[in-house]
């Protein structure tokens, strides 16, 4: 399929430079000549889809966004619903059923990203059955008394020949258990009762999370856009009620995708051993900016999932993107040995830690984190100070890892000198 | 002398119930509740079979297993893991980690026998 030259051209040609790769390496790469490959990149010729993700091999990138104009995106997007489910489909004429009924291509193309989402959705909530270490906890105590419960009744009820102390012993057990059971079972409701009030009601900050978490945390009219792309991302994406908040952060995304485009990460993502500190020197840019940008979509960094935190100066959370196993508290104060906390008190100096997270078996994390002032400084106004960290998971186990929780309430480290209320469990 | 078993459980009324199963079938068993120490016990007391639970403070029995599967002296030792959560992922984990065989919590006794039975046959 040959596609709408539009600016695609132009787009190869600032992703080559921006890779520093010269246009006859890449033209010997995919296999063309090096004067072909100019007149494509001067829009002069029309290029195919095959030559396109060559291409954006080489330059280690989406060839989506190689690609441009809503006739390409919905063949693409009508060519990933073909390939999701196991249905014969005419592949070979995608285009003429997209140009044909071009509002049922849409439904069709609409509809398959739509189950996307809600399978992810899902995805995220067998998820946090299985990692909430609150719910998990809950559970493991009331599936332990039952467990005591089961064997000691057993042993009680099959009327072998025990003697008065054992009977006694065993029956105080039993009482001891039940009562536990009770007492569990009742957080355990209390539990699902208060998640699904929560649910009810989303709040600006969640909706923030919700629309990132739709568009794979990663905004593509602003990757393109810039600033000037952020009345319409707002007007957009969001509910008025949730636009005031969501304002500083699609202008936060904006100027740092304005500072490292996106074409100039893509080799930084696939390497396994890095360090972010690297492209803010490379980019001239605070190294907040760097880990903002690292976090970036769902690809993650040398194959690790990546998480991103941000805060203010009092340790209010402004921005989450949770990463499995790092539970991030929706209410109330997180953990406070979190390094994002720890790099507020050191504005200007870096922190890089390992983390394990209380659950079972233990998550493990690698954590950067940074604390900056936002704007000049001022003689008249104390700093607007904000900390970032990003995650990465799956990180190796280290024996110096920081133990880290979710908040206090839920979280079962009872001798932390950090702690600042008891906790429920 | 009956044949031994370390129980490591952190749980005591579930310690007390298994103990006293396996003793009137002629075992004698020996328990321990602490995760940090658990594989020194297993290495000092050499017992011909562990019983292992999953959730444990201080270190988990992933942790453990993967420990005594790593160390000759207990290498071989078959290791009957008791997991709270009877799910896939737990038991994969296990499973990779070299276990000999899984009870789901709550179990009854005449499982904990018959586990216990068939592996000191094997």
């Amino acid at each position: 399929m040959a596609l709408s030259t539009g600016q695609i051209g132009s787009r190869i040609r600032k992703a080559r430079m921006a890779a520093g790769v010269k246009q006859a390496d890449l033209a010997r790469q995919v296999e063309i000549s090096a004067s072909y490959l100019n007149l494509i990149e001067h829009d002069r010729r029309r290029i195919g889809g095959r030559l396109v993700n060559a291409i954006a091999r080489e330059l280690q990138m989406d060839s989506h966004l190689l690609m441009e104009g809503a006739e390409a995106a919905l063949v693409r997007d009508l060519q990933t619903a073909a390939n999701a489910l196991d249905v014969k489909t005419e592949l070979d004429r995608i285009d003429e059923f997209a140009n044909r009924f071009p509002g049922w291509a849409k439904l069709v193309a609409a509809q398959a990203s739509r189950i996307d989402l809600l399978a992810e959705r899902v995805e995220a909530l067998t998820d946090r059955m299985v990692h909430d270490p609150d719910l998990a906890a809950s559970l493991h105590e009331t599936i332990s008394a039952v467990t005591a419960i089961r064997s000691t009744s057993s042993i009680l009820a099959n009327g072998e020949d025990l003697d008065a102390d054992w009977r006694r012993r065993f029956h105080a057990n039993l009482y001891n258990d039940s009562l536990r059971l009770a007492e569990h079972s009742q957080a355990l409701v209390d539990y699902l009762e208060r998640d699904a009030a929560e649910g009810a009601s989303e709040s600006p900050m969640d909706e923030i999370g919700s629309v990132f978490q739709a568009h794979d945390w990663r905004l593509a009219s602003l990757e393109e856009g810039g600033p000037e792309a952020v009345e319409e991302a707002l007007e957009t994406l969001f509910s008025p009620q949730a636009r005031r908040t969501a304002r500083p952060v699609l202008e936060r995304y904006a100027r740092d995708a304005a500072a490292i485009p996106e074409a100039a990460l893509a080799s930084f993502r696939a390497s396994k051993d890095f360090d972010p500190s690297r492209l803010a020197v490379q980019f001239d840019v605070d190294l907040g900016v760097v880990l903002r940008r690292l976090a970036v979509g769902i690809s993650g960094l040398g194959g690790r999932p990546t998480g991103l935190v941000l805060c203010d100066a009092a340790g209010a959370i402004l921005f989450r993107k949770p990463v499995a196993g790092f539970q991030m508290p929706s209410l109330g104060a997180a953990c406070a040995r979190w390094p994002v906390f720890t790099a507020l008190g050191r504005a200007g100096l870096p922190v890089r830690a390992d983390l394990v997270m209380p659950s079972a078996p233990p998550a493990r994390f690698t954590a950067f984190a940074t604390a900056e002032m936002r704007g000049p400084g001022r003689f008249d106004a104390p700093p607007v100070v904000e900390a970032t960290m990003l995650l990465l998971a799956d990180a190796p186990e280290t024996s110096a890892a920081l133990e880290v929780g979710s908040s206090c309430k839920v979280c079962p480290r009872t001798s932390c000198a950090a702690r600042r209320e008891a906790s429920i469990l | 002398m009956g044949r031994r078993v370390l129980l490591i459980e952190d749980e005591p009324n579930i310690i007390e119930a298994i103990s006293f199963i396996l003793s009137r079938d002629g075992w004698t068993v020996h328990t321990h509740s602490d995760g940090q120490t658990a594989t020194d016990k297993v290495r000092e007391g050499r017992p011909e079979l562990v019983i292992l639970d999953v959730m444990l403070p201080g270190r988990s029995g992933f942790d453990i297993l993967r420990d005594l599967r790593a160390d000759p002296a207990t290498a071989d030792i078959p290791v009957l893991m008791l997991t709270a959560r009877g799910q896939t992922k737990d038991r994969e984990m296990a499973d990779r980690l070299g276990v000999s065989r899984f009870m789901t919590k709550p179990f009854s006794n005449a499982e904990v026998l018959e586990s216990v039975r068939a592996l000191a046959a094997s």
